[in-house]
């Protein structure tokens, strides 16, 4: 961590109260909030998921990514491992790698073609020792001297996660004993990456870290299942917490023989069921059982840039890019598995239907974030959301209708922030 | 004989690209399949994972009945913002054609509107169209659509 900082953003923040209920919203659109989290969550002491190592198998491969707002290259090393370093010649500064994703021997800065190997060591300054008469470098300069800036970088089950932290935990920590089964059961045999959807929201990156926390807008703001009679909201769930922080949680719903029931939404009134809709090919929603536990869903967020999902057959790791306090890309990772055969890839495939940002039931998270920031962006003072589902009763484990997992991200944002 | 061939293919890709875009910007969605075989595939696919030989799709439909569906569940179960899109189609070629089918590729961008009045290129990309031919008219045996706007603004919801 810096010297202190100056930002006047969490003396000024005013929480209306201590237990995660209200939110001000000027945590979404205030610049100083936004400069601290650079600071205090994207350069702290979290880890930070920077990709696959699905998409670096080979040495040399490397993927431009983000850690928060500064850049940074994920690559494959020549002992195998994966490294990370921030993108920014040591020399003035200038980005070394000016691609997205691709396979080299080695980075050169375009600027003046200083050279660096794969872990970002400095390996040739071009005229170092001069021209002729011309001198070049001080004679005390030494290219083992300098590297691109490392993070560190730490892998678990083919998430590859990079941290600036020194005193951060080991990664296996990190995400804890409550957090790892959830990890286990989606990445428990080798996997394949088959590709990338990106979508850019003009809303705040925490609006949708609390999305993937929120499974009671669920069947309420994505009508898809309910309207085609496809899934309930009394399905089982269970709902994991890391209560060490909070900030990490896992929502998982399993589906059961009274699930099929929808007496539910027409005894409260939801607005949106439709009891003869029928989808004409019900392909799209065909899905394999391939683990021991029937999940349909589960939606599991590592703090502060992860969401690892299993969503029918489709499996995806979503990376969420702040830019700026009022805009974030999120960026799904699709991967299956190695052993996959035909038939279950492609239902992986069409399976793709389902998420991502023309998703039937994930398109409108984009909207709902973006409706979020639109009207707070205006608000100043102490104008704060109301989270009050659930609250106040016994802790339950087992409900889609709740907002516990919101309150305890809260909580345990205050605390990083204010730490 | 061949220049006329190809001319009149032009003009008859021409008119039915037409037509298919002021479906789709009058947003008449019902009639969207319609341009479509029964066994017509629609999709769209990033052009970085294209690039990459990666398979995933954006949006995928493998037969007329799944564009139905997404034309139900736009119409009753999914929210977006309002927004009218324009098309512009241009530079097609036509890249083989017999007397069954006609195969072409061409460049589109679409403009969209919100409720804010403001217009913004919502994306641009290549359209690699495979056409039967169906009387003196066309249909869609597939519609591939690659673009390059990896990035897609808030959500995707009406077709290219």
């Amino acid at each position: 961590m810096g010297a202190k900082l100056s930002h006047r953003d969490a003396a000024a923040l005013q929480w209306p109260s201590e237990d995660g209920v209200t939110v001000p919203y000027r945590v979404f659109t205030d610049d100083d909030v936004y400069a601290r989290e650079q600071d205090r969550i994207f350069r702290g002491k979290t880890w930070v998921f920077l990709g696959l190592d699905a998409e670096i198998p080979n040495q040399g491969d490397y993927k431009s990514t983000y850690v928060g707002d500064t850049s940074v290259v994920l690559v494959r090393t020549i002992d195998g491992s994966a490294a990370a370093w921030v993108n920014r010649c040591v020399h003035r500064g200038a980005k070394v790698c000016r691609h997205a994703r691709g396979n080299v021997r080695n980075f050169t800065c375009v600027y003046h073609q200083w050279q660096y190997g794969l872990d970002g060591k400095l390996l040739g300054v071009p005229f170092r020792k001069g021209l002729k008469e011309m001198q070049g470098m001080p004679a005390d300069f030494s290219v083992g001297d300098h590297a691109l800036q490392p993070l560190r970088v730490e892998s678990y089950r083919g998430l590859v996660f990079g941290s600036f932290s020194d005193e951060v935990e080991p990664l296996y920590e990190y995400l804890g004993e409550q957090m790892r089964p959830w990890l286990d059961r989606v990445l428990h045999k080798p996997i394949v990456f088959l590709g990338t959807l990106r979508q850019q929201m003009k809303s705040n990156w925490k609006l949708y870290f609390e999305n993937v926390k929120d499974p009671y807008h669920g069947h309420l703001l994505h009508q898809f299942h309910n309207s085609f009679n496809i899934g309930r909201p009394n399905m089982d769930v269970a709902s994991a917490l890391d209560d060490r922080h909070g900030l990490h949680s896992a929502i998982v719903a399993v589906k059961t023989e009274k699930s099929k029931d929808a007496s539910i939404y027409k005894d409260n009134v939801v607005s949106t069921f439709k009891e003869d809709a029928k989808l004409q090919d019900a392909e799209v929603i065909r899905m394999r059982e391939e683990f021991e536990l029937p999940v349909t869903n589960q939606i599991q967020s590592i703090f502060p840039s992860l969401v690892v999902q299993q969503i029918h057959n489709t499996l995806a790791a979503r990376q969420i890019l702040p830019k700026g306090p009022g805009g974030l890309e999120l960026v799904f990772h699709l991967f299956g598995y190695e052993d996959d055969d035909e038939e279950l890839r492609n239902m992986r495939l069409l399976q793709a239907n389902l998420i991502g940002p023309a998703g039937y039931i994930s398109m409108e998270d984009g909207e709902a974030t973006e409706l979020v920031q639109a009207a707070v962006s205006p608000v100043g003072g102490t104008a704060s959301s109301m989270m009050l589902m659930g609250y106040g009763a016994p802790e339950r484990h087992s409900s889609l209708i709740t907002e516990e997992l919101l309150r305890a991200f809260w909580r345990g944002y205050r605390v990083i922030m204010e730490d | 004989m061949q220049f006329n061939q190809r001319n009149a293919d032009r003009l008859l890709v021409e008119d039915f690209l037409a037509d298919y875009v002021a479906c789709l910007d009058e947003v008449r969605l019902e009639d969207w399949p319609e341009f479509f075989t029964e066994d017509g595939c629609y999709g769209l696919w990033s052009r970085e994972n294209v690039d990459a030989g990666l398979p995933i799709p954006m949006f995928m439909c493998q037969n007329k009945r799944q564009m139905k569906d997404r034309v139900t569940s736009y119409r009753e179960a999914n929210i977006y913002p309002d927004h009218w899109n324009r098309h512009l189609v241009s530079s097609i070629q036509i890249v083989r054609s017999d007397a069954a089918t006609i195969d072409t590729h061409s460049n589109y961008a679409v403009l969209q509107t919100r409720q804010d009045g403001e217009t913004f290129i919502y994306q641009a990309g290549r359209c690699i169209d495979h056409f039967v031919r169906d009387g003196e008219q066309l249909l869609f045996k597939s519609r591939k659509i690659v673009y390059d706007t990896l990035a897609v603004r808030t959500l995707f919801v009406l077709p290219v």
